[in-house]
């Protein structure tokens, strides 16, 4: 495949368009992040999440239901753990509400990241035979997740009007824009880092397993933000998931936007993580075929 | 000299066994060995192998080229190399224009996907643009000749249509470079016969070729230029012919006798060694589809040993006896008058025998006695083009009778 990848215009001797590529020996420095690569290969993105979707709707008994059902019974376990048992309750906002807008966005982060984590390994045998652009394989993992959060945040929507939650059509529109990047960035870091980690070493599946479990306590899914300590309100939004949680929450019950100094921590991390993870990522693509 | 498309300078891969070898090392492991390290440590004894060193090849636009040599002579590694499928550890490979690669046909298929999905999936995969795949969708199925399953998930086509699929997808990639590694070695005859149909066409339009491949006689009707590989190094490169005949005769001095002097050592008659022999009397494991040789077995007659007889068995690799012959059945006045003494006996090999590899027993022994069976105590393999599945071919004299029927 040519790196270059440009359109062939009918008519024109290739030969004028190409370029010499070079495949030398690693030479153990950083290498660039390369991220207009990832957008070049946008269609490999695309194809790769429609054989994802395909594959599971072909043979799925309740297809597309699961994802309504699920951030639904994980909310109403939720509200029966929390709520009813442990006496956890929202300003001003229903319980439930609050959790189902938190399963969501929950749902999304941990598919999101252990499909992408994974993605290397599933797709071993192309590594070792066909030259393709592997930074595809983790972001393509990202995709699948999306349909499940649009028809979850539709969910979330109606719940939020019928029950009158809050949600207003700017709330909506600025809160699920940026809200959605945010997430999709907190997803990409440890999926890209994660799925190199994985070529090398089986057992860092484990840690993917471990950590996500160790996430969803530590984040605020269950309980609100303003629960902790007040010395560690800001600190707690050096998880980008509780930003993510902040933005949706606005937007779809109308709880108040975390501070600007939070969300720009949140923000911060994410991006941190996201050029850490695609530096480790880029750093090590070189030899998977070699390992994997 | 024509302008390069490929550019091999310095080339070396180097494999470390012990270490990041087959599925992934234990984090734990790791851990250990960075904390020994800290310790002062040695690190743990790894080996390398090089599976290419220092192979310096130029290979100019249009050229089409061969690459022979035995397993392990790294015919794959350069072809990954140049694929940019994986990093060489040292030297570097520059190559100029898009380089379609089919090391393998219908790697990243989905079984559950239709033959359309998969082509789609397929193609963007090898490199292609949508649109470009759904310009040459029709001329994929048609070359494929599989349109009424096309929309038939593929986990339910039999393995010759799947390879069809696999293979027209990836002949139609519009590359600049085409790089194929024994695509041919499967499928079943018709298939192998298109699949070398396009590739000279492919060639003849002007493409880049790098192929690799064990049948001989394919790879001198493709490629004017062969590159003999050996141990990782470039042993020759030259006129394909030259090379592949002078690589055929190194493979033959290997081999191709065997020592039997101690099986049945207290015998009245017994084997004492079996051998290949071409036709001028060197000793080969591998001959081709055209040439004649025979197998010739020494044996031992210790004690008078009436009705003395011999057979020589080939058996095929699917476990057909394609020959049986036996020394009575030609000479039996001969095999009569063998007193005790040393003896060779020569039994030809006719070109008639298939493309494959095959095994000898002997059997020595008499109408009174049931003697001794050498169970696979030669092999030897035929190498040439035919893709039909017949044991032996034989090219029988057809008649063409004008104004009958």
């Amino acid at each position: 495949m040519n790196a270059n990848g440009r359109q062939e215009t009918p008519g024109v001797s290739r030969a004028a368009t190409r370029e010499w590529v070079e495949n030398a020996a690693p030479t153990g420095r950083w290498s660039s992040l390369r991220i207009s690569d990832v957008w070049r290969h946008h269609e490999l993105i695309y194809f790769f999440a429609l054989r994802d979707l395909k594959v599971r709707y072909k043979q799925a008994f309740l297809g597309a239901a699961w994802a309504i059902l699920q951030p639904l019974a994980g909310a109403i376990a939720f509200t029966i753990l929390f709520n009813g048992l442990a006496g956890i309750e929202i300003e001003a906002r229903s319980y439930f509400g609050f959790a189902l807008v938190g399963f969501v966005v929950w749902t999304y982060l941990s598919t999101g990241i252990s499909d992408g984590s994974m993605s290397l390994l599933a797709n071993a045998e192309l590594i070792t035979k066909v030259p393709f652009p592997k930074v595809v394989a983790p972001i393509a993992a990202l995709v699948p997740g999306l349909v499940d959060l649009v028809l979850g945040v539709v969910i979330a929507i109606g719940y939020s009007i019928v029950f009158s939650q809050g949600a207003t059509p700017v709330n909506l529109a600025l809160g699920l824009m940026s809200g959605t990047a945010l997430l999709i960035a907190t997803a990409a870091g440890p999926a890209l880092a994660l799925s190199a980690l994985i070529v090398k070493y089986r057992d860092a599946r484990v840690l993917v397993s471990f950590g996500l479990q160790l996430l969803l306590f530590i984040s605020p899914i269950a309980f609100p933000p303003e629960l902790v300590a007040d010395r560690w309100q800001t600190v707690q939004y050096a998880n980008p998931i509780a930003g993510c949680l902040g933005l949706y929450r606005f937007a779809l019950i109308g709880t108040p936007l975390p501070s600007t100094m939070q969300l720009m921590l949140s923000v911060t991390v994410a991006l941190i993580f996201l050029g850490g993870g695609l530096a480790h990522f880029r750093h090590n693509e070189r030899q998977f075929a070699d390992i994997i | 000299m024509g302008i390069p498309a490929v550019i091999l300078e310095g080339v070396g891969k180097r494999y470390r066994l012990g270490e990041h070898h087959g599925s992934g090392t234990n984090l734990r492991e790791q851990m250990v060995r960075w904390g020994g390290r800290l310790l002062g440590r040695p690190a743990p004894v790894t080996h390398d192998l090089w599976s290419l060193r220092d192979v310096s090849l130029t290979v100019e636009e249009g050229q089409a080229i061969g690459i022979i040599g035995p397993n392990g002579a790294g015919k794959s590694t350069l072809l990954k190399i140049v694929s940019d499928i994986t990093s060489p550890t040292e030297g570097r490979c520059r190559t100029h224009g898009r380089v379609g690669s089919l090391l393998e046909v219908g790697t990243g298929f989905h079984g559950a996907l239709t033959g359309r999905e998969n082509t789609f999936l397929n193609g963007a995969i090898l490199g292609m643009k949508r649109n470009e795949i759904a310009r040459r969708m029709d001329e994929i199925v048609e070359f494929a000749g599989i349109e009424r399953f096309m929309d038939t998930p593929v986990r339910r086509y039999s393995s010759g249509m799947y390879l069809r699929l696999g293979f027209a997808i990836a002949a139609h990639l519009e590359a600049d470079i085409l790089i194929v590694d024994e695509v041919l070695a499967v499928g079943d005859a018709e298939f192998q016969r298109r699949c070398l149909g396009k590739m000279n066409e492919l060639e003849e339009s002007g493409r880049t070729v790098l192929f690799v491949s064990h049948n001989m006689d394919a790879l001198v009707g493709m490629c004017p230029t062969a590159v003999w590989l050996d141990q990782g190094r470039i042993r020759r490169i030259g006129p394909a012919e030259e090379v592949v005949g002078e690589y055929n005769r190194s493979v033959t001095l290997h081999g191709g006798t065997t020592d039997l002097a101690d099986r049945f050592p207290d015998a009245d008659a017994r084997v004492t060694a079996i051998s290949l022999v071409d036709e001028a009397d060197r000793a080969l494991s591998v001959m081709s589809t055209w040439s004649t040789g025979h197998i010739v077995i020494e044996i031992a007659v210790n004690e008078p040993y009436p009705g003395l007889d011999v057979a020589v068995v080939v058996i095929n690799s699917s476990g057909t006896i394609v020959l049986d012959e036996c020394l009575r059945d030609a000479t039996f006045e001969l095999a009569d008058r063998m007193l005790p003494g040393a003896y060779q006996l020569r039994c030809p090999v006719p070109a008639i025998l298939s493309p494959g590899d095959y095994s000898v027993t002997l059997w020595l022994g008499s109408a009174y006695e049931s003697g001794e069976r050498y169970e696979d105590v030669l092999t030897f393999r035929v190498d040439g083009v035919d893709a039909r599945r017949r044991a032996v071919k034989l090219g029988l004299p057809w008649e063409v009778i004008p104004g009958q029927g």
